[in-house]
């Protein structure tokens, strides 16, 4: 089984948001960049 | 292509993937114990003591500087341009008197001008960019810690390893250096996040020295029992970017770092050689292994250049300050391939041809295998 991470913090984090963790690094000062930093919705984060 | 943050390779961004654990697992603990012992491999500082905490470069920068003076004492800034003058500002912004000594973009600061400097006045920390980004120059660390050592000796030297580190050889204990910084996002080809350190006995000794400090996050005395032993808390780490970084410095450090160095210096050879045929200048009289900054030959303009290659998927960096608009900024160092710039240089090309720039595409490729 999984290990369940029930600590206060770090909290156990989904496959959705690693998978983001994981997609390849862009410039900083790149347009994709800025508008994920500015949205409060993407919906395109396991790409 | 940028200068930071760098290609990531797979097997780092699947380590970034793994599962976060308990910033107190022993697990966790010892993959932030080997990646501790590998940062003091990278800067050369088996002597030194490592940190690593979460923030960018500028943190270390912040760190560097709070952990040593006091408000009032005397900082001497070389700048090589736009990061050696962030120095300056940090300085003011912490109450210590900031005197510099800047360079014009592409050049150095004379070593004469440094002695005769310290010799009239004490300064109680100096600040050496090891490359600075904005103009891809390269300093001579070594020789300029020697001679602080020699004028100076009760001055602390701090040395700025952001885009350095790891494509460069730094040698944190044999040249004497007191504080030492880097990103994870250059050489080490970890995605944007860290910030590495060491600090020397002497420079530890100093902040124990210092009644008030001005930082929290960034106080070495609360960090250190953290870094010694990794079980014990004081900020939560970035576990999965120290994931990240461990199994990066392994790459590296089994890749071999004179190997590792000698793979940034041909890269830059072969960049260089193949751009120069185009009319691209270098604007360093110093350049660093790890990226280059060309002014454009007549008929190209900066923003078109640029985008034009982004739709290729080539992304290059703008130049800063006054060279803005006049040059640009190409990074060619960490996990990036021979290969990789042999296809970049080739959309250069391209690039250069549909923006009506006469191209002897033969002679830059033969220019780029030759070198």
């Amino acid at each position: 089984m999984k290990e369940l991470l029930l600590i206060p913090g770090p909290t156990p984090v989904s496959e959705e948001v690693l998978s983001a963790l994981s997609k390849e690094t862009i410039a900083h000062t790149d347009d994709r960049f800025a508008s994920i930093m500015t949205s409060d919705s993407r919906s395109d984060s396991g790409k | 292509m940028i200068p930071g943050p760098t290609p990531v390779s797979e097997e780092v961004l699947s380590a970034l993937s793994k599962e976060t654990m308990a910033h107190t697992d022993d697990r966790f603990a010892s993959i932030m114990t080997s990646a501790l012992d590998k940062t003091r491999k990278v800067f050369g500082a088996e002597k030194g003591f490592p940190f690593i905490i979460a923030g960018s470069g500028t943190l270390g920068m912040e760190m560097a500087l709070t952990n040593i003076l006091n408000e009032g004492e005397n900082l001497l800034v070389l700048s090589h341009g736009f990061f050696g003058d962030r120095f300056v500002d940090i300085g003011k912004t912490l109450g210590v008197n900031v005197e510099v000594l800047k360079a014009p973009a592409g050049e150095t600061v004379p070593l004469t001008s440094i002695e005769s400097t310290l010799r009239k006045h004490h300064f109680h920390a100096i600040t050496i960019t090891h490359v600075d980004t904005s103009t891809g120059t390269l300093a001579d660390v070594e020789t300029i810690a020697n001679m602080v050592h020699e004028v100076s000796p009760e001055t602390i030297i701090v040395v700025d390893g952001v885009c350095a580190t790891g494509g460069v050889e730094q040698k944190f204990d044999k040249w004497g250096i007191d504080v030492i910084f880097t990103g994870s996002q250059k050489a080490l080809a970890v995605p944007p996040g860290l910030t590495l350190l060491a600090f020397s006995e002497r420079a530890i000794e100093k902040r124990k020295s210092m009644a008030k400090v001005r930082t929290y996050y960034g106080d070495i005395l609360r960090w250190m029992p953290v870094m010694e032993d990794p079980h014990k808390y004081f900020a939560t780490p970035a576990v999965n970017m120290v994931y990240a970084l461990e199994k990066s410095l392994s790459i590296i450090t089994e890749f071999g770092l004179p190997a590792y160095y000698e793979k940034h210096t041909r890269m830059a050879a072969k960049v260089r050689a193949a751009l120069t045929t185009v009319g691209f200048e270098l604007v360093s009289k110093h350049p660093a292994p790890t990226l280059s900054v060309f002014k454009y030959p007549d008929g190209i303009e900066d923003a078109a250049f640029r985008s034009k290659l982004a739709v290729k998927g080539v992304i290059v960096a703008s130049a800063l300050a006054e060279l803005q608009g006049k040059a640009f900024r190409m990074g060619h160092m960490g996990s990036v391939t021979e290969d990789e710039l042999l296809v970049a240089l080739k959309r250069m090309l391209e690039v250069c041809q549909e923006l009506g720039v006469k191209v002897d595409k033969g002679q830059a490729l033969n220019a780029f295998l030759e070198a």
